[in-house]
């Protein structure tokens, strides 16, 4: 999990115990024999070593599948992973790659969960692990910057400024064992005022397809005394295009660190009512583009605010969606409300004191509005969780959403909805009633950004019931259709819609599309990086 | 629901550890863990008494010790009664160090039932289904106690269900899962 160790993903199938499986032909790389499979990991072996080439092992191996997929997990088995411990070895095992024509699929901590986890797009890739790329090759606490390799996870990098005093906080995603690199490829979020993972982003190496190691930005002058410190270099800005994309391996990546500040406050706000999301983004808007809340603020749905410490049987044993009679029980019960803002004041007392005085002025227009202070929460979980995370504290307390439903799993829809009350409450209202159609919760919440908001959806569902894992699916395409023909794009997906979603960025018959391949085309002519990834496929697999 | 504190100053149960510990046919080291916040995994750390080890609602730290100490191989099985999560990350950091998932079980209240759905190696999966039929309130107790047994290596894998007349007690979370990782 956080020390350069192989990549882990557990086959977590109830009603099976992990067992070996053999290599099926199914499994391996389109096109490509078990002679000319056998005689590439052979060479990959002499790369990396016999411990790092996971290919025999077929119970670890089964840790590089899509835990969480509500399909069939064998879809997206690999046919073997590889694990180089430096950018020289990835350019050998590029090598290979393009000898051989095996494609790989690149994964950092690989710990997406709720998106595929570390499974390739399309089944029997070798999965090219970079767990054991872990250097923390710099920490400056003057500029307040540092720079990772793709193994770091931010609870290492957390730890690593703890332990030498140093006063920077990193952003971490919600899981602490989410890798820097990853996330930020990714282009996640997090909690505290840097939250916007890829504005933070400063300076890149990447590795492209025929094995050219480039430094982007600043870096690319020679003996650069600046990488990390200004993002565009000069010319075209490159780094975006190695963000969720099949473009190159990034081995290599600054970011800024927020520096501690002189005091920290999270707070919670709570509002009663479903439709009062309307009022609360109207208020958040202003606050936020004043920066009078700096952090990525989260609205938090009241599902997902309980389901950390409770569980649905606790309040309700029927079938289907919860009764509004058991949330209003839940909610009284764990002094919650429809809605919770989690933000936190940063700063000097007199700034902290000053914001607040207007965040809670302008809260207080919605009727019924509670506050909060960790002095008031205390013991309460859910709001210990939130306030390390804004304050740079990785912690793993969010995974208690899978308990909701038992052996819960989940996959993420996530659109992306303006920082307005219309907005908000258009999508909340169709997402929610459609997840009630289909039989599910609403469990969501609302990250604001710098003129947007995240609005992550967690469609939990249980992993063992196939009727429900079937029923999930069904939500999803429903889901991508509404918010489609009503004007909203999902910022990032799971491996199994990531062709759906590219569709949907389809303006000029789709125009950006055809950007995306020709870049494709030029980088990675023979197709070898990660192919599907974000619906970007080689030449020779499109509309296949 | 419980804390630990609340478990540590109520269990008077010596623990079962060397029991284990002696029953073992291969590994002599083991780690029980549980979610000690529920009552049923309340009751199943009583059995252990103050060797159980309960991750807590963030289980950074925990996971951080328990990585350490598979990773220079001090333990050779680790058995749990946890909510899924707990399970699924320790499984998370146990299988790349060379553990398998040797035996998983299920135990869900629905109405006035309580349902175990158990799969494991060879006979002893038959065997603590017996035990559990007859349990009811006591289950989680009478999992624990038939732990041992689940540790024996076998070749044939087995399932079984098993449903008692058992309402869900209050401060249960209503579902948890049973399960024993070994060192290969």
């Amino acid at each position: 999990m956080f020390r350069g160790l192989p990549e882990v993903q557990a086959t977590f199938v109830l009603g099976c115990f992990a067992e070996s499986r053999p290599l099926s032909t199914e499994r391996l790389p389109q096109g490509i024999s078990l002679e000319q499979f056998d005689a590439a990991c052979a060479e990959l072996r002499t790369v990396v070593g016999q411990q790092w080439l996971i290919r025999e092992n077929t119970v670890h191996l089964n840790s590089y599948r899509d835990a969480f997929t509500p399909g069939d997990i064998d879809a997206n088995a690999p046919s073997a992973a590889v694990a180089p411990a430096n950018v020289g070895e990835v350019q050998k095992i590029l090598a290979v790659a393009r000898k051989s024509k095996i494609p790989i699929w690149t994964v950092s901590t690989g710990r997406n969960y709720g998106y595929g986890g570390a499974a390739p797009r399309k089944a029997g890739c070798i999965v090219l692990d970079l767990k054991r790329m872990n250097r923390i090759i710099e920490v400056n606490e003057k500029h307040a910057y540092a720079v990772v390799e793709p193994g770091v996870s931010f609870l290492e990098l957390h730890q690593y400024l703890q332990k030498r005093n140093i006063k920077l906080w990193p952003d971490p995603s919600a899981p602490a064992w989410g890798g820097v690199v990853g996330n930020t490829a990714d282009r996640g979020v997090g909690y505290t005022p840097y939250g916007e993972h890829f504005t933070v982003q400063c300076g890149m190496q990447v590795v492209l397809a025929d094995g050219s190691v480039v430094e982007t930005g600043m870096g690319a002058t020679a003996n650069s005394r600046t990488k990390n410190l200004y993002k565009y270099g000069r010319g075209p800005w490159v780094d975006g295009i190695f963000t969720q994309s099949n473009f190159g391996v990034i081995t290599q990546m600054g970011v800024w660190l927020l520096p501690e500040p002189p005091g920290y406050r999270p707070y919670m706000v709570s509002f009663p009512r479903e439709d009062d999301i309307h009022q609360i983004i109207e208020i958040v808007r202003p606050l936020k583009v004043n920066m009078i809340i700096p952090n990525a603020a989260s609205t938090v749905g009241l599902i997902w605010e309980a389901a950390v410490q409770a569980t649905k049987a606790q309040y309700y044993s029927g079938d289907g969606v919860m009764p509004d009679s058991a949330r209003a029980k839940m909610a009284q019960d764990l002094d919650i409300g429809n809605w919770n803002f989690y933000g936190a004041l940063y700063g000097p007392d007199p700034i902290m004191d000053n914001n607040w005085k207007i965040i809670k002025e302008s809260f207080n227009e919605v009727p019924g509005a509670k506050f909060y202070f960790a002095e008031d929460r205390k013991g309460d979980a859910a709001f210990d969780y939130r306030a390390k995370l804004m304050r740079g504290i990785p912690n793993m307390t969010e995974f208690g959403l899978l308990n909701w439903l038992g052996p819960g799993a989940h996959i993420d829809f996530s659109p992306i909805s303006p920082v307005s009350g219309d907005g908000a409450l258009q999508q909340f209202h169709f997402m929610r009633d459609k997840c009630h159609e289909f039989g599910f919760d609403y469990i969501g919440e609302f990250l604001v950004g710098w003129r947007d908001m995240h609005h992550i959806l967690m469609l939990v569902f249980n992993l063992g019931d196939e009727k429900q894992k079937r029923a999930v699916k069904e939500l999803f395409e429903a889901l991508v259709a509404e918010a489609t023909s009503k004007g909203y794009g999902e910022y990032r997906t799971h491996l199994e819609y990531m062709d759906k979603i590219a569709s949907t960025y389809s303006w000029n018959n789709g125009a950006l599309g055809r950007v995306n391949n020709a870049i494709k085309d030029a980088l990675d002519p023979e197709g070898i990086l990660s192919p599907g990834k974000s619906g970007i496929w080689p030449r020779g697999q499109r509309g296949a | 629901m419980k804390t630990r504190r609340e478990f540590l100053v109520s269990t008077t149960a010596v623990s079962a550890l060397p029991m284990l510990i002696s029953a073992q046919p291969i590994g002599r080291r083991v780690c029980a863990i549980g979610d000690l916040d529920c009552v049923d995994g309340f009751d199943f750390g009583r059995y252990f008494g103050a060797a159980i080890r309960d991750p807590g609602v963030d289980p950074t730290a925990f996971l951080l010790e328990l990585e350490q100490q598979l990773a220079v191989g001090e333990l050779d099985v680790i058995v749990g009664l946890t909510r899924s999560s707990t399970r699924f990350l320790i499984e998370q950091i146990a299988i790349p160090l060379g553990y398998m998932t040797t035996y998983s079980g299920e135990h869900s209240y629905l109405g006035h039932h309580l349902f175990h759905r158990l799969n494991g190696h060879g006979g002893a999966v038959a065997q603590v289904s017996r035990q559990l039929r007859g349990a009811q309130v006591g289950w989680a107790r009478e999992l624990a106690s038939s732990m041992e047994q689940l540790t024996e290596l076998g070749s044939a894998s087995a399932h079984s269900e098993v449903t008692v007349d058992v309402s869900r007690p209050a401060g249960s979370a209503g579902y948890l899962c049973s399960w024993l990782l070994r060192r290969v």
